[in-house]
């Protein structure tokens, strides 16, 4: 697969994924091919042997990049199944922590060795050579970063804890290998719950026309998002990124504005074709995302933001360091931990840490905010009247947009120099209106107006407010079933949706961005 | 079936207003190889930007009147993709640029844009004689590109899947000959239907389908391994190839720096016969990325000598400029490139 000329993520593809991600990638021609395959197949074989089926497809699936990869796979489901059985058998307490430790000593030296070794000895390096005593032998190991492994660490994690907690494990071999390999979520998550995951492998839906419809429409919106708003928004942001050192204010708000919700687009609409292949399959997985950017606080924002990721955060790292329970110093210390370590598993370089300590920072700012309210709300009803109205919730929702914007910007800049040189450019008020003045003769905003952009982006918000709110319901029910009955107009519209992810797609096949994760 | 009728009209019309499967230009055509498509509005983003219509005679450039005045100059100007300058807009084209440079005084001068994507120099030489002497040339100037020469002959071993355009090889007695019998193989291919050329020209969904196809033909190893085969099939039961007749001539490997050569011969050749100046322009070489690109230029700068026709090497033009990075876009010239080119070849022309 050629992956974009996007500098940063080459960069990073490179050196870290090898030449390539999956030849079955969601947006790819092989998986159009491949879905309705494992679907037709799924649907007529006997129901005993679609799981083993599933794990087949989805091994397929993994290995179509790197076949030697499916070992990785293999091992992993193996041993954590059988460190999920020792916890659930053994009888005292200090045999089955021992497990436990055994388990998660297994799991993060694996996720560790592929992900951070070349990381932690360039960081012994950097600090040789702060120290003055330089190294002119430094090593780099050519480590290829297995696709997904985060993910399907944290899953496995997530499966020893619980047992060790009281749950029940897995009894079934292939439910487990099917739990770890789900192709529709091994790559990029939703990070499952396997409890939620074996209730639907032991009780196998039926064929299910209203699964195949929800399915079909998340598909249909997982691309879109994907292939119209995300990809195009990321060569927007790409160009605006690489020309940062010569942008105007305008240009540079426009590239992080671009990278703001290319990052939502793109991540969302993976999801979104991931949780349709699984419903076409009869499998529910756990919705992601909630309209993040809407969110009221950095606090609402880790709400909505990748939701399986801040709820495994909170149930295996937060909550087990203490978490709010032992007062707040620790309450901020656990937090600080906590998105250190969130920002360190989104990226093997020090200034994806300085971005989850940004966050940090940013929640422990909000709860003090919060709580600050709450006391002059005890004594001053017009706070509580003013923090329910409109304006408030419009002025919150603006300001942690406006921060979450700051935060993305430090994300996705090279280096913190580029960083701190964008975050200047987009305070220079007086630029910024020079710049719009001059946004005809600036190729970046060019670039945007010419694009499909200026329609797909309208389309998209319009049909995210139809479906969000509660007036046009009475509307949609009277066009419902006219919908529902009409199969022509559905087929139709589907094919006119295909048409246009088709249509709006840019030159290159672009991979998701938490690829890399 | 209504609704897809009607879902097809909406599309059409909402690709219209954004601009949206407008990247169609070529035609196949059993001459050529592949031409411009006539009269096409022509959105091109693939690299830079523009949004043009070829005109009525299938040229990248403004309509021109064949006949010209006493007092009027033609100049033509032929090449490939990079004087066809879809990446940036047609008033901005090194075309267009040098009427404007060359209007400056009691002559008045029309420049003719005959620039087509992916034409070698043997193309650009049949363009030439099929269009280029219509208008009566004073000055005809060819863009000689990095990759030329390797595309103006076919080899033996590369026959079966050579892009189908006419060659040229070098007979038993070293004269130039035409080799049209990859054309002819591909014949049936060639031949576009009425209603194809229509959808071409007018439709944007056929657009968008073009260039989803081409696309996933360059990234998607399935599409490009399931087409092959498709192909592959059709041509088992196409006979045109096992008849086409092939000078045995033409069935030895050739020199294509040689073949590139004679054939600059014959538009020399051609411009005296027709009291036109010629003028070949070499690509600007500022990376010095191609050796053998950068040892053809001094053996063309020797040749121009021998013969007595004008080269004029871009190479130093771009070098002197500041910033060499901004005259180009990924490959092909920026606005500020095609700005250097105009003005190089003005001066050229304006020193006889």
């Amino acid at each position: 697969m050629i992956l974009q000329k996007c500098p940063r993520y080459d960069s990073l593809d490179r050196s870290r994924t090898g030449k390539g991600a999956p030849s079955v990638l969601f947006n790819s021609f092989s998986y159009l091919l491949f879905l309705p395959i494992v679907f037709g197949i799924y649907w007529a074989i006997p129901r005993r042997f679609r799981v083993v089926f599933l794990v087949i497809a989805s091994y397929f699936f993994y290995m179509s990049w790197r076949p030697i990869y499916g070992l990785l796979i293999v091992a992993l489901t193996a041993i954590n199944f059988g460190f999920g059985h020792m916890i659930a058998t053994a009888n005292a307490r200090t045999t089955k922590k021992t497990w436990l430790i055994t388990g998660l000593i297994a799991n993060l030296a694996c996720l560790a060795y592929f992900k951070y070794t070349n990381f932690m000895v360039e960081s012994y390096y950097s600090v040789r050579t702060a120290l003055g005593t330089i190294d002119l032998t430094k090593q780099h190991f050519d480590i290829l970063l297995p696709l997904g492994i985060s993910f399907f660490t944290f899953e496995f994690i997530h499966y020893i804890v619980d047992i060790y907690r009281g749950q029940k494990p897995i009894t079934r071999p292939l439910d487990f290998a099917l739990f770890a390999s789900f192709f529709p979520s091994q790559i990029a998550g939703p990070i499952k719950r396997y409890e939620d995951f074996r209730l639907q492998t032991e009780n196998l839906p039926s064929y299910n026309a209203d699964y195949i419809n929800a399915g079909t429409q998340l598909l249909l919106q997982g691309f879109f998002k994907k292939v119209a708003l995300g990809d195009n928004l990321g060569l927007i942001a790409s160009h605006g990124f690489t020309a940062y050192a010569t942008n105007t204010p305008a240009e540079t708000w426009l590239a992080t504005l671009a990278f703001t919700f290319q990052i939502f687009f793109d991540f969302s609409g993976y999801t979104d074709i991931g949780r349709g292949s699984a419903l076409l399959l009869g499998f529910k997985v756990p919705e992601n995302f909630d309209i993040p950017y809407l969110a009221t606080s950095p606090t609402d924002f880790w709400n909505r933001w990748h939701k399986s990721l801040s709820t495994w955060l909170r149930d295996y790292l937060f909550i087990p360091l203490g978490g709010s329970r032992h007062g707040k110093a620790t309450t901020y210390r656990n937090l600080i931990i906590t998105m250190g370590l969130s920002g360190l598993w989104h990226g093997a370089a020090w200034h994806f840490v300085i971005w989850g300590l940004v966050h940090a920072a940013l929640l422990i700012i909000s709860k003090e905010w919060q709580s600050a309210l709450d006391r002059m709300q005890s004594t001053n009803h017009a706070i509580a009247a003013l923090r329910r109205s409109s304006a408030w919730n419009a002025a919150a929702i603006s300001i942690t947009f406006v921060l979450m914007v700051f935060t993305w910007l430090l994300f996705r800049a090279d280096d913190m120099h580029q960083a701190s040189r964008m975050c200047a450019s987009m305070f220079d008020l007086a630029g910024l209106a020079q710049g719009m003045q001059r946004a005809s003769s600036s190729e970046l905003i060019l670039e945007f107006v010419r694009s499909s952009l200026v329609f797909s982006l309208p389309a998209y918000g319009a049909y995210c407010w139809v479906k969000n709110h509660a007036d046009t319901q009475a509307i949609l029910g009277a066009f419902k079933r006219f919908w529902l009955a009409n199969l022509g107009l559905r087929i139709a519209f589907c094919v006119a949706i295909s048409i246009m992810v088709l249509a709006f797609a840019p030159g290159q096949l672009t991979p998701f961005i938490y690829f890399q994760f | 079936m209504v609704w897809l009728v009607i879902a097809a009209v909406l599309l059409e019309g909402l690709f219209a207003w954004l601009a949206i499967g407008e990247q169609e230009f070529l035609r196949p055509d059993t001459r050529m190889g592949t031409v411009h498509l006539r009269d096409k509005l022509v959105t091109w983003r693939l690299e830079g930007y523009s949004r043009d219509r070829l005109n009525k005679r299938g040229e990248r450039d403004i309509e021109h009147a064949i006949d010209k005045s006493p007092e009027t100059r033609h100049v033509i100007l032929l090449g490939d993709s990079v004087c066809e300058a879809l990446q940036v807009p047609m008033a901005a084209t090194y075309a267009r640029r040098l009427q404007g440079l060359l209007n400056d005084g009691s002559q008045k001068w029309e420049t003719i844009n005959l620039g087509c994507s992916g034409y070698s120099t043997g193309q650009e030489l049949l363009a030439l004689r099929d269009q280029g002497l219509q208008y009566k040339p004073d000055i005809v100037a060819l863009l000689y590109s990095r990759g030329d020469s390797l595309e103006n002959c076919v080899q033996p071993q590369t026959r079966a899947t050579s892009e189908p355009r006419p060659y040229f090889y070098l007979g038993n007695d070293g004269s130039l000959q035409q080799d049209d019998s990859v054309l002819q193989a591909n014949r049936r291919n060639l031949q576009s239907p009425a209603f194809l050329d229509y959808l071409r020209t007018n439709s944007h969904l056929y657009g968008v389908w073009s260039q989803v196809n081409f696309n996933l033909t360059l990234t998607d190893k399935i599409y490009n391994r399931l087409i092959k085969n498709y192909k592959q099939l059709i041509a088992r039961f196409d006979q045109s190839q096992s008849m086409t007749q092939i000078a045995p001539a033409a069935l030895q490997p050739q020199d294509n720096f040689a073949v590139t050569q004679k054939l600059i011969s014959r538009f020399n050749e051609v411009c005296k016969q027709n009291n036109a100046r010629f003028i070949l322009m070499t690509f600007p070489d500022v990376s010095n990325l191609d050796p053998e690109f950068a040892r053809q230029v001094p053996l063309l700068k020797q040749q121009a000598a021998a013969q007595g026709f004008e080269i004029l090497d871009l190479s130093p033009a771009f070098r002197a400029q500041k910033d060499v990075s901004k005259m180009f876009l990924q490959v092909h010239f920026s606005e500020a490139g095609h700005a250097v080119v105009a003005q190089s070849l003005a001066e050229q022309i304006k020193k006889k």
